[in-house]
């Protein structure tokens, strides 16, 4: 591809914002699928980690080419999440949230301990094969497939279930099945991006993916808002672009950030895209 | 090797103990994830480090930090979390505005303060070790163990024998019956902000001594265990608190003495998992609390 | 063979039996109310019949086939249909969103014909909006289609919940005490729609408190009283049954 010298450059100068743009609107749109249909499985960051590291030792010690690489990034997380979905789907709310955190830990603690995994140095050297346009392009499928689901009768279940699951049920939804269909879903996604954003920035660590990611990724999909797909995206590229547009303020714009958070929770409990897309597909 | 193991266990489970109980106070009553709740556990061990910097002895600091944390726990409910009470919001509002809250906490603490860990100033506490047959425990360690027993003593005794305990209690069982029956849910929920805020503060400082470590973000990873106590005690447990938290401490210990002290967390967090996915209501808790 | 039979149905909570070795068969076709004094069972009973509350003990059957252990949206996909009590219609959802989704089991596309776009999907969902059209005309909401249905009236509310439940034409349709804060004249209108419903053979269940209400709809009426059933007969007959007149006059208060 060849592009205008001065986008070019432009690219160059700010490519690792770039790249965060696109893989933390594919995690907003990871986290929107659960919270859609109203789990609030806080898995993503570690589903993310696994897509990562297993991409990664794909790369580096298969020297598997990325085309084949990036679709088998979402094996591991997706494969987890099947294993861990029985259980979990049990749970709801509140406990949702802190065993898929839990969850997130216990994976944590594994990447720090197993040594083909680099311990607390994470693997480095990953090849840098995942150009830009490639993850706005799964971004961009990612945003048109979620929103044809979400004007037909699955986005109207989904959005049922999260209003009140025992009513969606006595409708007709399989409460189950929705549940654990968007757990893989977001899986999925989380893998890709997992995969996508280590092979753009060459590095992965153990501490990429805890607690803190797990929870920065609810704060996309909550700030930008569910109403639509688009929300979480703008979100995420809000919280995205707010550090670097406070870099002036270096030592207060994590304050900054946080405070971003409250107030737009207080004051905008829609989220900052309040938009509510039509569930009607015909 | 190993008494001396569990007794350290025991000692570290005793402040995981008194950190959780604050914890599922508030997360028992008030049905809230309150995410700033570990910040106060920061907040005590730093008010305890300046005041005893200051030349006040520990006996005063301790109780001195704890009221101070709570005073702030009452203050930023006030500030952050009537205003979604009125509206009725979701559970995850409150995960949000207090995640967000948190955030902003401790990175303007690491801002003002800087990041680097602390320490007390020497002599606050003697150093000197007492030899119990086999295990040798540290003056430290048994003021921790006292002001721990203490506490929960003096937080059960409120809550089973008081009038306020009985509407905390009426308040954890239903908070719109408590509300009809005349109780001033909003005051009410300003003391539990106070005792949790109180209860954080003091382990805050309690583990400061301990491992005379003190910084910003301390009670980020204490709150990690304040989730798996609560969890796997069963929510708004007391005992179930108390056992879970003792149970953590001596597992802890005993994976970083026996496997390796990076597997701590993840021995802990395993078994948080398992317990969800067995007993979602917890080891002690009532089945009644799971809302499935 | 009746449509529904309930067989010493029981649900226990903490030891207390909220519903106690029930039996209770709904002939296919027509109205039947149940009715009782508060706290009698009743809207226990519909759950446990619509799968919301797993039975203690007991056997459920649905013309023929036995659904005890089935989840609600099984019997959803068998054809029964329900209100609640306390309203429960999807607040962001516009009113015609909310009678689509009581058409969710109509819908045999999954979801990679969604994904990829398949015409067979926009044929169904059209087929599905003709159907909410005349769910929502037959309720006499359809000027309201497309608003928002939290900004319905009460009385709005409860005719949008009862078109969600009639748009799949069920063979059973339970109402979960439709009347409740209805004026006079909406109640006349809703008797009339229950009529229609009726008549149009989807054999409707309803929890009423409104008497005048359950005795010029119902062809049959049971009485639960302490979670047990105590009449079970014509509607005239109930009023001059002893039993019944004692769990309505005889504990009130």
């Amino acid at each position: 591809m060849t592009l205008p010298p001065f986008l070019a450059d432009l690219i160059w100068t700010y490519q690792n914002v770039i790249v965060a743009l696109g893989v933390n609107g594919l995690l907003a749109l990871a986290m929107y699928v659960v919270l859609a249909a109203g789990q609030l499985s806080l898995g993503q960051a570690a589903f993310m980690g696994l897509g990562a590291y297993s991409s990664a030792l794909l790369s580096l010690r298969l020297q598997l080419p990325f085309t084949a690489v990036l679709p088998l990034s979402v094996v591991a997380p997706v494969g987890f999440a099947l294993l861990v979905g029985g259980p979990t789907l049990r749970l709801s709310g509140v406990y949702l949230a802190i065993a898929t955190i839990g969850l997130g830990e216990v994976l944590r603690a594994v990447y720090l301990n197993v040594d083909v995994l680099g311990g607390a140095l994470g693997l480095s050297g990953i090849p840098e094969a995942a150009p830009i346009w490639l993850i706005y392009l799964i971004l961009a499928v990612a945003l048109l497939l979620l929103w044809r689901v979400g004007r037909s009768h699955i986005g109207r279940a989904m959005e049922a279930m999260r209003v009140d699951a025992a009513a969606a049920a006595a409708m007709g939804v399989d409460v189950r099945r929705y549940r654990l269909g968007v757990l893989l879903a977001s899986a999925a996604l989380a893998g890709l991006a997992g995969a996508l954003s280590a092979h753009a920035t060459d590095f992965i660590g153990p501490n990429d993916y805890g607690f803190e990611p797990a929870v920065t990724i609810l704060s996309f999909a909550l700030l930008g808002g569910i109403g639509s797909p688009f929300g979480p995206v703008l979100g995420a590229w809000v919280l995205t672009l707010l550090p670097e547009l406070l870099r002036g303020f270096a030592d207060v714009r994590l304050v900054l950030n946080g405070v971003v958070i409250v107030l737009a929770v207080l004051f905008l409990p829609r989220g900052l895209l309040a938009w509510r897309m039509r569930r009607i597909a015909a | 090797m190993l008494p001396q193991q569990l007794a350290n266990g025991l000692l570290l489970g005793a402040t995981y103990a008194l950190f959780a109980l604050g914890f599922t106070l508030m997360f028992g009553v008030l049905r809230v994830i309150n995410l700033t709740y570990g910040f106060y556990f920061t907040l005590g061990a730093f008010l305890a480090l300046w005041l005893t910097r200051a030349g006040v002895g520990l006996v005063l600091a301790l109780p001195a930090a704890a009221v101070g944390s709570g005073l702030v726990a009452v203050g930023i409910d006030a500030l952050l979390l009537t205003r979604l009470r009125r509206a009725r919001a979701d559970e995850l509002s409150y995960l949000m505005v207090t995640l967000g809250a948190v955030l902003a906490l401790y990175a303007g603490m690491a801002a003002l303060l800087g990041p680097d860990i602390r320490r007390l100033p020497p002599g606050t506490i003697d150093e000197a070790a007492i030899l119990l047959g086999p295990i040798r425990v540290t003056a430290a360690q048994l003021l921790i163990l006292g002001a721990c027993a203490v506490l929960v003593a003096a937080l059960a005794a409120l809550l089973r024998a008081t009038r306020l305990g009985l509407g905390i209690r009426a308040l954890a069982e239903n908070p719109d019956a408590a509300a009809l029956m005349g109780m001033a849910t909003g005051r009410m929920a300003a003391l539990v902000s106070f005792l949790s805020g109180a209860l954080a503060g003091a382990a805050g400082v309690l583990i400061g001594l301990n491992f005379n470590a003190i910084h910003p973000y301390m009670g980020e990873s204490m709150m990690l265990r304040g989730f798996v106590v609560v969890i796997a005690g069963g929510l708004g447990s007391v005992a179930g608190a108390i056992i879970a938290g003792l149970l953590l401490g001596i597992i802890e210990v005993l994976t970083a003495g026996y496997l390796s002290s990076g597997l701590k967390e993840a021995v802990a967090f395993a078994i948080l998992v398992l317990v969800l996915w067995t007993r979602p209501q917890g080891l002690f808790g009532r089945s009644a609390a799971v809302r499935a | 063979m009746s449509l529904l039979a309930l067989r010493r149905l029981s649900r226990h909570y903490a030891g207390i039996a909220a519903v106690d070795r029930v039996d209770l068969d709904v002939p296919g076709g027509g109205v039947h109310a149940l009715i009782g004094p508060n706290g009698a069972g009743k809207t226990t009973l519909f759950n446990l019949i619509s799968g919301l509350v797993a039975p203690s003990a007991g056997t459920i059957v649905l013309d023929g086939t036995d659904v005890t252990r089935r989840g609600p949206e099984v019997r959803a996909r068998l054809g029964i249909a329900r209100t609640f009590q306390n309203i429960r219609i999807f607040g962001a959802m516009t009113a015609l969103e909310n009678v689509l989704t009581g058409l969710h089991p109509r819908f045999a596309s999954g979801l990679g014909a969604v994904l990829v776009g398949l015409r067979r999907v926009r044929r169904e969902e059209r087929q599905a909006l003709d159907r909410a059209g005349e769910a929502l005309a037959l309720v006499g909401l359809q000027r309201l289609a497309g608003a928002p249905a939290a900004t319905l009236s009460y009385g709005d509310a409860r005719r949008l919940e009862i078109a969600r439940a009639i748009a799949g034409a069920p063979r059973l349709l339970l109402l979960d005490e439709p009347a409740a804060g209805m004026n006079p004249a909406e109640t006349m209108a809703l008797a009339a729609l229950v009529r229609l419903i009726a008549q149009a053979g989807t054999t409707v269940l309803l929890v009423e408190h409104d008497m005048r209400f359950v005795m010029g709809l119902a062809d049959s009426v049971t009485v639960l009283n302490f979670g047990r059933c105590i009449f079970h007969g014509a509607a005239e007959a109930a009023r001059r049954d002893p039993a019944v007149i004692e769990a309505y006059l005889g504990r009130r208060g």
